[in-house]
């Protein structure tokens, strides 16, 4: 039984301090984070999933209704907001390979300008949400420009949808603060670089919504 | 190797190089770039005056294929074990049947599309109750 209290078990490496006692190895140790982040992510498309159902049956009951009221959304700043949501994409994507080969300067300025990217995202999202108040197109409004009834419902659609989205962009963006200042004040090890990795697929996720959520709001209606 | 660089057992890597501001770029940069052609693609596709109503049809499968360079290169699937994809499949497995069972309600309701928002119930009651 002293073996077993040893650092080391007899045939294997050297356990690395950043291995948590109740996995074989780091390997196991990171696919059960990632598997736990992949069973959040399926429950997470059901999530949206039941927006997407909605659309599905409003714009197959009311296709005209729907072309007409998707034409009235910023398909500029939704477009420049896509760009944006792919670039950041690409950043984390590269902050967690980087995350992987211990590079702990390149991981921060990933991080970093993820966040960055971010918060254009929602900058540009606040400034498009400002717009679109102001042509009071939401669907309480007394002077809602839009005649056919089903255009209420698209635009009740749009601001459940894209509001949903931008939840999930400052949670995402909470999540990359709290690990740059961890990465920053070197409170973990890039051997287990877990954290980095979760935090990414939950960042390609948001990503992953987004690529769906832009045709059916901002491209929708546009070829007439 | 991308399996070893990505669980970070590359701890033999010269200090110099663990230095430095950017990994290795490829593949990706060029993923980065595919996606940024679909885009535009899917832009264009949406103005194409030709398909009309249907470009949001050819919008979505662009989407389809951009969310598959998303998954595969930016969420690592290409380097996970096959769990990981079988956990994100069930995802889409459940939206598949969200999507079958309530589009086979709305697609065989009576009348024209869209004409009724009755149950076949309620629709077979009243025209019992015409009789």
């Amino acid at each position: 039984m002293t073996e077993a209290a040893a650092p080391s078990t007899p045939g294997r490496a050297i356990r690395s301090p950043a291995l948590a006692s109740h996995f074989h190895d780091l390997r196991q140790q990171h696919a059960a984070a990632d598997l736990g982040l992949w069973i959040f992510l399926a429950t997470e498309i059901l999530f949206f999933g039941g927006l997407f159902a909605a659309y599905l049956v409003y714009a197959v009951l009311y296709p005209d209704g729907f072309l007409d009221a998707a034409a009235e959304t910023e398909i500029v700043i939704g477009t420049i907001n896509t760009a944006l949501l792919l670039t950041s994409g690409l950043t984390a994507a590269l902050a967690v390979k980087a995350a992987g080969a211990g590079m702990r300067r390149s991981v921060t300025m990933l991080i970093a300008v993820t966040i960055g990217l971010g918060l254009v995202f929602l900058g540009a999202k606040g400034y498009e949400y400002w717009l679109d108040l102001d042509h009071h197109l939401y669907p309480t409004s007394p002077e809602f420009p839009l005649a056919a009834p089903p255009a209420k419902l698209f635009w009740s659609l749009y601001w459940t949808m894209t509001g949903l989205h931008a939840i999930h962009i400052l949670v995402g963006l909470g999540t990359w603060g709290i690990i740059l200042f961890q990465t920053v004040r070197r409170s973990f090890s890039l051997t287990d670089n877990s954290r980095i990795r979760i935090a990414g697929l939950y960042w390609g996720f948001v990503d992953l919504m987004w690529l769906f959520i832009w045709p059916l709001l901002y491209l929708m209606g546009r070829a007439t | 190797m991308s399996r070893a660089t990505q669980h970070g057992r590359d701890g033999n890597r010269p200090a110099a190089d663990r230095r430095s501001l950017l990994p290795p770029l490829m593949p990706e940069l060029g993923v980065f770039l595919a996606l940024f052609a679909l885009t535009a693609t899917s832009v264009l596709v949406a103005f194409w005056s030709a398909l009309g109503g249907l470009a949001i049809l050819a919008c979505l499968a662009i989407a389809l294929v951009m969310a598959a360079l998303v998954m595969t290169f930016f969420m690592h699937l290409r380097s996970a074990m096959a769990v990981m994809m079988l956990a994100g499949l069930a995802g889409v497995v459940w939206l598949a049947i969200l999507f079958g069972l309530t589009m086979a309600d709305y697609l065989t309701r009576p009348g024209d599309l869209g004409a009724s928002m009755q149950t076949p119930v309620k629709a077979e009651t009243k025209a019992e109750a015409a009789n």
